[in-house]
């Protein structure tokens, strides 16, 4: 009877390990946001900064900062755009794990696979041809449950969204050939990504120049979009789908067995892979939509979880979750204060970092690495 | 209790490979597929493990038509050793051995599947590799943990493509031994495909022969693995000898026909 203690002790010891891990991280994004707070051109006391947050959540209990103007800055300027990092870093990083586990593909990531390249696309087609198409409905906004929202942004996630789905459905359909080989997902990601940059230097080569300068942008990927009604679009979105992600961790875990055994363990292979891809790039092109291409993020933050906690699905994708929103929320205060008071896109950080990575996993090992 | 295969047809295109099949499999009894390459005893495993839907003809578990089980059910009733598997990385044994338990879990595992997993475990002799990484292990080691995991499964009827293929001859019999053991403690039944005649005369309780898709002969190992068989279904000669513990299959090199060539 000691042996059952034994596979009990030995799982006890990886879910406290999982579970630790993830509360350190969490730690480290907490705080991370709140320096994000702190620095900038102005540099704010972390007193400051809390009593600005509690002002704006309790006006009566909390008095506001020591600068009335501080207020605004924290709230209306810093902190919506650390919140839009930590939902993109979230998105990227969930569905990084996601898809990695679900196509057994270690290099797969929304930004291998094309999805970037491809919400982007969308999001340009509703920037240069949105005016056009849709003409006043462009200009005005709607009111959702007391948020008004600003139309363009609505349309924009929507075109995002529809190619971000074009280009998974590229990938699903190839993923249900048995046979397929894992550098053919990657090639067709790579060909998908050229095919929808091709649609974007299409809408630059016809767009205005105010227009060609957000696409611009919009392809460096940044944070600039960032504003409290684009929050509020993505946290219910990011929530739903983290929780769809979540519960279908332990299909997912099934799923390392291998398709053939995990359907004979009662999992519908296909349903789950469809749904999981695209959940997954519902949120990741939502995101994507209002920051532009941010690579890299999706296929570092679950590599680096793994190292530490394993390949547990249902520690890693919160884990990985986790690390993306910090990882994206370090490297926008970076980009925010090291040319200070001009500021770098966060997305050529992260190509930079992201690149260096890529390389070192794919020499890290003689053999492959298989989720 | 009964699984029983009536009648089963299938092939991939217009290629058939199994042609009207029959095969009964009682709880507790060891049944060996035996056949040579392409004989179809692979798409026999595939097709009673739902990979493939078939073609023809029914598979039943006490009556109930297993193809058109729900799959929590199905997951109870078969448990697959396929013959290629590929790892996972970051995953320890154990967990790779709990996977087998998913039938019995929604989020989390109760005492039950962690003692199921610890004697599926001993029985495959993993216990000191418990917590290494499956990517870290040898091929027949590997082997050994997959069928761990369907041992932890607990179904009513074990399916396994070739379980003993990367495994050396102590392994060999001690796993085949330990399929055995954990099947018949617990009341299940096995459809096992070799390749090696004597394992299967050492294990089977029942033995099927297949030739070209039919089943060439099926019965008792003594009754089928004869030399008549062998040279029917193998084409090679071969001769049943008695050893220290039974009958052993002695298989000799047909010389090429000389007179033949010249």
């Amino acid at each position: 009877m000691n042996d059952i203690s034994d596979v009990e002790c030995a799982y006890g010891e990886s879910s406290r390990k999982g579970t630790v891990f993830i509360a350190a991280i969490g730690v480290c994004t907490l705080t991370a946001f709140l320096i994000s707070l702190c620095v900038g051109p102005v540099t704010i006391g972390i007193e400051d900064v809390l009593r600005s947050i509690g002002h704006s959540v309790v006006p009566d209990l909390v008095g506001g900062p020591e600068k009335p103007w501080y207020q605004n800055i924290v709230i209306n300027g810093r902190m919506s755009r650390s919140l839009l990092c930590i939902l993109c870093g979230i998105s990227l990083g969930i569905s990084g794990a996601v898809m990695q586990n679900i196509l057994r593909n270690p290099l797969v990531s929304p930004f291998t696979l094309g999805v970037s390249s491809a919400a982007s696309f969308g999001a340009a087609m509703a920037i240069v041809f949105g005016p056009a198409l849709f003409g006043t409905l462009m200009t005005g906004s709607v009111d959702i449950l007391g948020m008004e929202f600003l139309n363009e942004n609505l349309i924009i996630v929507l075109f995002a969204f529809l190619s971000g789905m074009l280009s998974i459905f590229i990938v699903i359909m190839l993923s249900r050939r048995r046979d397929i080989s894992r550098s053919t997902i990657i090639l067709a990601g790579v060909i998908i990504s050229y095919l929808f940059q091709a649609g974007v230097s299409l809408a630059k080569y016809m767009s205005t120049d105010d227009a060609l300068r957000e696409i611009t942008l919009w392809l460096m990927g940044g944070m600039w979009n960032a504003s409290w009604s684009v929050d509020a679009i993505l946290i219910p979105m990011v929530l739903i789908c983290f929780i769809l992600l979540e519960s279908m961790s332990v299909r997912v875990n099934i799923l390392s067995a291998g398709d053939e055994v995990a359907e004979s363990l009662g999992v519908n292979v296909s349903r789950l892979r469809t749904t999981g891809l695209v959940v997954s790039t519902l949120m990741t092109s939502a995101c994507l939509a209002f920051t532009g291409v941010i690579g890299f993020i999706g296929l570092m933050a679950p590599h680096i979880c793994r190292m530490f906690i394993g390949n547990d699905s249902r520690f890693l994708f919160p884990a990985a979750s986790l690390l993306g929103a910090l990882i994206l929320i370090v490297s926008d205060t970076v980009a925010r204060i090291v040319i200070s008071p001009e500021e770098l896109p966060v997305g050529i950080i992260m190509y930079i970092i992201g690149g260096i990575f890529f390389i070192w996993l794919i020499s890290r090992r003689n053999k492959e690495v298989n989720m | 209790m009964t699984l029983s295969i009536r009648s089963l047809t299938q092939g991939y295109w217009d290629a058939t490979i199994l042609d009207s099949i029959d095969v009964e499999i009682e709880r507790g009894e060891f049944v060996s597929v035996l056949g040579p390459n392409g004989s179809g005893k692979s798409t026999l495993i595939k097709t009673v493990c739902r990979v493939m839907k078939p073609r023809g003809g029914t598979i039943t578990v006490d009556g109930e038509d297993i193809t058109m089980a729900d799959p929590k059910k199905f997951s109870r009733m078969i448990g697959y050793v396929p013959q290629r598997y590929i790892t996972s990385d970051y995953m320890q044994v154990f967990n790779a051995v709990l996977v087998g338990r998913a039938p019995y879990m929604s989020w989390s595992y109760s005492k039950n599947d962690f003692a199921m997993a610890s004697a599926a475990i001993d029985a495959m002799g993993l216990n000191d590799l418990m917590r290494k990484y499956t990517n870290d292990l040898s091929g027949g080691q590997l082997q050994k943990v997959i069928i761990a995991r369907a041992l932890a499964q607990c179904p009513d009827y074990y399916i396994l493509d070739e379980p003993t293929s990367a495994l050396d001859l102590r392994n060999q019999l001690d796993t085949l031994r330990a399929v055995k053991t954990f099947m018949t403690d617990r009341g299940a039944g096995a459809l096992i495909a070799l390749h090696d005649l004597n394992l299967a005369m050492r294990f089977s309780d029942k033995v099927v022969m297949l030739k070209d898709g039919h089943v060439h002969a099926c019965g008792r190992p003594e009754d089928v693995i004869t030399e008549k068989n062998i040279s029917d279904v193998y084409n090679v000669s071969s001769e049943i000898v008695e050893g220290r513990d039974g009958t052993y299959v002695h298989i000799c090199e047909d010389r090429p026909d000389r007179s033949a060539i010249n």
